[in-house]
């Protein structure tokens, strides 16, 4: 009978839960079924999105060679950031490179360390095939759009990208999707703040 | 007294009706008629190898057109002018063009997302903090330095 009780109790705090978040943050895709295996910028393997679970995480995808959309994207993510206070600690930022042959490990960690970015950051990269499979999930489509020789002999290429950013709640789901380099902070932080 | 009642009476007549063309309007900016420069310029923190991007204004009040036809740094070998677009499926890509105009009696705004001045293959670290010389060649007028302070991420 007790446990009757306490599991009708936890019904009703489930439902309340759920029926607190606004109607803008419903699933849109629940990741759970799918599992992608990452390294960050320390190296560090990071099994995408079950390393996220418990906490909701904030989801940008760049590529390090890009000089205009992509730092405003980490700018606004930072905004964001700044936006929550606190709340930033709760939340996980996870910053996608969709460049795994030049977005290395070592490339991440110099990226972070030139913008000093804190320990609440994780910047990732992984198998080529494993990486497009994963931005294929999330709704991120790239492209290489040229291919050039520099004056130091090195090819250089560059993406058309989405500029995409994804709110994940603290279960691995997809809730809400903004445009990357534009994602107004306060928004975003209050959609945040809905969730955890 | 004496001097107050002066003041009032010129401030009196400061205020007629008939004077106003001598008070400009607050949003009126008070400019030069024949300018060109640059301003504004600033860059971002950018490991070497990396890429970085400089933004800036280019004001011209003059009569005459100008064109932007080359950038040059130390930092890099590599210095393209490029424009962002979003392209017809919303896709985000830069594009490099040969000039940038600057017609006359315009400025010229070049920043993120938009028109940016961009540096390939640094051949070193641009660090926070720092300045970066950059060179800017006009067809009309000749080379413009500026200062670029390097930037942070969000600045």
């Amino acid at each position: 009978m007790t446990a009757r009780l306490g599991a009708a109790l936890a019904l009703i705090l489930l439902l309340a839960a759920c029926e607190s978040r606004p109607d803008h943050l419903a699933v849109e895709d629940d990741l759970g079924d799918a599992s992608w295996t990452l390294v960050d910028q320390d190296s560090t393997a990071f099994d995408f999105p079950a390393d996220l679970a418990g906490r909701p995480a904030y989801v940008t995808a760049v590529f390090t060679n890009c000089p205009d959309v992509c730092p405003m994207t980490m700018a606004q993510t930072q905004r964001v950031r700044e936006a929550l206070g606190p709340n930033a600690e709760a939340v996980a930022f996870v910053v996608l490179s969709f460049d795994p042959a030049r977005d290395t490990p070592a490339t991440l960690r110099r990226y972070a360390d030139v913008w000093d970015l804190g320990p609440g950051w994780r910047l990732a990269t992984g198998d080529t095939t494993v990486v497009a499979d994963l931005m294929a999930r999330l709704g991120v489509r790239y492209g290489v759009s040229r291919r050039d020789t520099l004056a130091s002999g090195r090819v250089y290429y560059d993406f058309s990208h989405t500029d995409k950013a994804l709110l994940i709640d603290a279960d691995g789901r997809v809730v809400e999707t903004y445009g990357g380099s534009a994602a107004p902070p306060e928004m975003v932080a209050d959609d945040v703040r809905a969730i955890l | 007294m004496r001097t107050f009642l002066l003041a009032l009476a010129l401030l009196g007549a400061g205020c007629t009706a008939d004077d106003t063309t001598a008070v400009p309007e607050a949003e009126d900016p008070v400019v030069s008629d024949n300018y060109f420069g640059v301003s504004n310029a600033y860059t971002r923190a950018a490991p070497s190898g990396g890429v970085s991007a400089v933004f800036l204004q280019i004001e011209n009040t003059t009569a005459q057109p100008d064109t932007l036809v080359a950038v040059r740094t130390d930092a890099s070998d590599d210095v393209e002018m490029h424009e962002t677009i979003t392209t017809p499926d919303s896709l985000r890509r830069m594009q490099p063009t040969d000039a940038i105009p600057v017609p006359a009696g315009t400025t010229v705004t070049l920043e993120p997302g938009a028109l940016h001045i961009m540096l390939l293959d640094l051949t070193r670290d641009l660090t926070k903090g720092d300045t970066l010389l950059v060179e800017f060649e006009f067809s009309e007028r000749g080379t413009l330095i500026a200062r670029a302070p390097i930037q942070g991420l969000a600045p």
